[in-house]
């Protein structure tokens, strides 16, 4: 039942109620009052007949007393009368048949009680009467005290009494035309009521019918909700709480068309499950990857369009039941023609217990399939022409070596043993032939030394950093000592996993470039480590040499760079730098240099520490 | 009835046979009597009628037995239209009018030297109902005899 039809139920029912109310009270005080009005008039009657009455009395005379009665009769037009004795023996009706019968009236008890009229409403020969009964009282003559206390006396015990039936059909008449007329005011009155409240259930209906409104547009996420304030009382307030909500949310809640607009505009398929799995709502994207429509809602079920890839795997569902969540699951999902899609399902669980919903977003993997089986392919091609490379650039220079040292060997031979009889200037260029093949075998030995870098793989083990650097500074000991250089080895030099023949490469190439380019006298090296995010330890190796200007920071980890003349600083092939980022990089690191001209330079590299598990 | 109704009452008796209705005559020596005497009939009679005694007409009298019939449902019949008035369910009996205007035409027969019975009567007999006092007594009055009177009270 509508809210206005409950009230106006209510109100009508009260209505109802205080009407009955009303009239039922009323008139019983009318009738009260009628009835006591009629033997007020009985009352009065027999005071002016109060001399035949008492005579009849006194002589028992029912002539007499019936003469009385007819006075009384004519008086009041009583439809009977009778005179009582006070032992309830009647001593005369007008009806003379019940003369000397005992009355039996409720009447009569409270009358002698009280010595006060006492009136009732009585049926008499089908017509309603008021049966009164006055005593009457002795006429004995006044005492003293009757007297003294004139007007303040109560008057004697009843000697009889009259009992008399009264017609009501004039007062009924009158009583009657009061109860219409109280009848009409509460008509009236209720009238006036019920319009005032149909007025009022406007009022509140008015402003109920907004909120409910509003809060249809709110359920279905129109947000942009602004309902009218009608009323100034506890529903204004709940009005204008409503749209302080529907602001809140406005500005707090994405909307429902929004996220709908979203969802459909995605690429990728997205279906929405509840907690068995029966599909309730999916986006365009899905439609047109499936080929099912998926209508009506819930008339299909997620769990029979997965597949595992490998058979005998978990059902997907129930994994993501169990889990709550799950990335990148790569499974088949069958299509409504039958294929077997490869695909990576995204999932998880929203909503609360027993309300839970899967949000699952599916990617077709199929091209990425393809694609990563041909990068497999070009990378076992890559790696063959390296690896034909790496044994190509061995064998050349290993070939080139031989030549070179039969040029070098056979120059110094002729500069050695036929000196003496060479032209100086022959002299002069036989010893640069013999320099320009000594330089191009260490360019070989430095170009094999990077090949085999590339190509040697050592096998991974864990290793103390600490030792390897040690080992590094024992190889250089000639150097050290020759330089006068200070390698100072910091605590806290971890142990990683590593290929350890290289990383102690690393830290010999860094220890010698350190103490060669250094023209202070007084070299110092330091090496260091030191935690690099959850995963990597960062290395450095810090110097007081001559510094890098910072334009090639990058360029003296290229093949072969030098930035200073073959005869400045040892004469070095600038290769050394190359191999330690080729190691470094191999060992998934990086390396970098930060630097100051004139004060020195630090190599930082940094390694995981654990290759085994990668972040 | 008083004594002087001694001839009525075989009559009476007569014609009430003839209609099945037995007629019992309570006689009332003494106006005083009535009460005890309508005591003594309740129960014992379906009807009384009082007849144009001037013993028992009068206002108290009348009320007594209108009283009486009323409460116990005994109707009686009178024998003017005053009594009807007065209470009585229903009457049979001369209009005085009509008594005048006998008792004048007999005056003037007799001055004319008419021998003259030693009783007359009026021609035309008068009935009167009271339907009030009909239905307190459980009496309803049958068309014909409603078509048959000369005044009805209500």
């Amino acid at each position: 039942m509508k809210l206005h039809l409950k009230i106006f139920a209510f109100i009508l029912s009260l209505l109802g109620i205080s009407l009955w109310v009303n009239i039922h009270f009323s008139g019983k005080a009318v009738t009260e009052a009628m009835s006591a009005q009629i033997t007020d008039n009985a009352v009065t009657a027999a005071e002016d007949i109060s001399g035949p009455l008492h005579k009849a009395l006194q002589s028992r005379s029912e002539l007499e007393a019936i003469k009385a009665l007819h006075l009384f009769e004519q008086k009041t037009g009583a439809l009977y009368a009778a005179i009582i004795a006070t032992d309830s023996t009647i001593i005369a009706h007008t009806n003379v048949a019940l003369t000397g019968t005992r009355l039996q009236s409720p009447l009569m008890r409270r009358t002698a009680q009280t010595s006060a009229p006492q009136f009732r409403r009585e049926v008499y020969k089908g017509e309603e009467t008021v049966e009164v009964l006055l005593p009457l009282k002795a006429q004995a003559r006044p005492s003293n005290e009757d007297i003294l206390f004139e007007g303040l006396g109560g008057g004697g015990a009843a000697a009889g009494f009259l009992q008399a039936a009264l017609p009501l059909t004039q007062a009924k008449k009158a009583e009657q035309n009061i109860i219409f007329r109280l009848l009409l005011i509460a008509v009236l009155i209720s009238i006036a009521a019920l319009a005032l409240s149909a007025i009022f259930v406007r009022i509140i209906m008015g402003q109920l019918n907004q909120l409910r409104d509003g809060i249809r547009k709110v359920r279905d996420g129109n947000y942009d909700v602004l309902v009218p304030v009608i009323t100034g009382d506890e529903l204004g307030d709940v009005a204008v709480s409503f749209n302080k909500l529907a602001k809140g949310l406005a500005e707090t809640t994405v909307s429902k068309q929004y996220l709908d607009s979203i969802l459909e505009s995605m690429p990728d398929p997205l279906i929405i499950t509840d907690e068995e799995g029966s599909i309730l709502k999916a986006n365009m994207a899905a439609y047109a990857f499936s080929g099912y429509d998926f209508m009506p809602p819930a008339s299909m079920n997620i769990k029979d369009l997965l597949e595992p890839q490998a058979d005998g795997g978990v059902a997907p569902f129930s994994l993501l039941s169990w889990t709550g969540h799950t990335k990148e699951m790569d499974l088949l999902f069958k299509s409504e023609d039958g294929r077997r899609i490869p695909v990576m399902l995204s999932a998880a669980f929203t909503g609360g217990t027993g309300r839970r919903e899967a949000v699952i977003v599916l990617k077709d993997t199929t091209q990425h399939r393809q694609s990563e089986a041909k990068l497999t392919q070009y990378l076992k091609e890559v790696e063959t022409v390296n690896s034909e490379l790496d044994a190509f650039a061995h064998t050349v220079s290993h070939d080139l070596k031989e030549p070179l040292r039969g040029i070098e060997m056979f120059s110094n031979i002729l500069i050695s043993d036929f000196s003496k009889k060479l032209d100086p200037q022959a002299a002069d260029y036989l010893s640069r032939i013999s320099k320009a093949a000594g330089r191009m075998r260490r360019l070989i030995d430095d170009l094999l030394s990077y090949a085999r870098v590339a190509r040697v793989r050592n096998p991974y083990e864990d290793a103390s950093t600490a030792q390897l650097a040690a080992e590094a500074v024992a190889s250089l000991a000639a150097t050290v000592e020759e330089h006068k250089a200070v390698v100072d080895l910091k605590e806290g030099l971890p142990s990683l996993f590593c290929d350890p023949v290289k990383v102690r490469q690393v830290f010999q190439n860094l220890i010698a470039n350190a103490i060669k380019y250094n023209t202070s006298g007084d070299p110092r090296i330091q090496v260091a480590a030191e935690k690099f995010g959850d995963y990597y330890w960062k290395f450095s190796v810090a110097d007081n040499g001559i510094g890098i200007p910072s334009q090639y920071y990058e360029d003296i980890f290229k093949m072969f760079k030098r930035l200073h003349s073959r005869q400045e600083f040892g004469g070095g092939t600038g290769a050394g730098l190359t191999i330690v980022k080729k190691i470094v990089e191999e060992h998934a690191g990086k390396v970098w240099v930060e630097s100051k001209e004139g004060e020195g330079s630090v190599f930082y590299f940094i390694i995981p520490a654990d290759l085994r598990n990668k972040p | 009835m008083s004594p002087s109704f001694n001839q009525f009452e075989e009559p009476l008796k007569a014609a009430g046979q003839a209609l099945g209705i037995e007629v019992s005559v309570v006689k009332v020596s003494d106006s005083e009597d009535l009460p005890a005497l309508l005591r003594q009939v309740n129960g014992n009679a379906d009807a009384l009628w009082l007849p144009p005694d001037p013993l028992l007409i009068s206002p108290e009298n009348l009320m007594m037995l209108r009283d009486f019939s009323w409460a116990n449902g005994i109707p009686f019949y009178g024998s003017t239209k005053g009594m009807t008035r007065e209470g009585a369910a229903a009457s049979v009996g001369v209009s005085f009018g009509d008594m005048g205007a006998t008792a004048a035409e007999a005056a003037r027969r007799l001055q004319a030297g008419e021998n003259l019975p030693e009783l007359i009567f009026p021609a035309r007999m008068e009935l009167t109902l009271n339907a009030s006092a009909a239905r307190k007594c459980g009496l309803k009055f049958q068309p014909e005899i409603l078509k048959k009177a000369n005044y009805l009270f209500p």
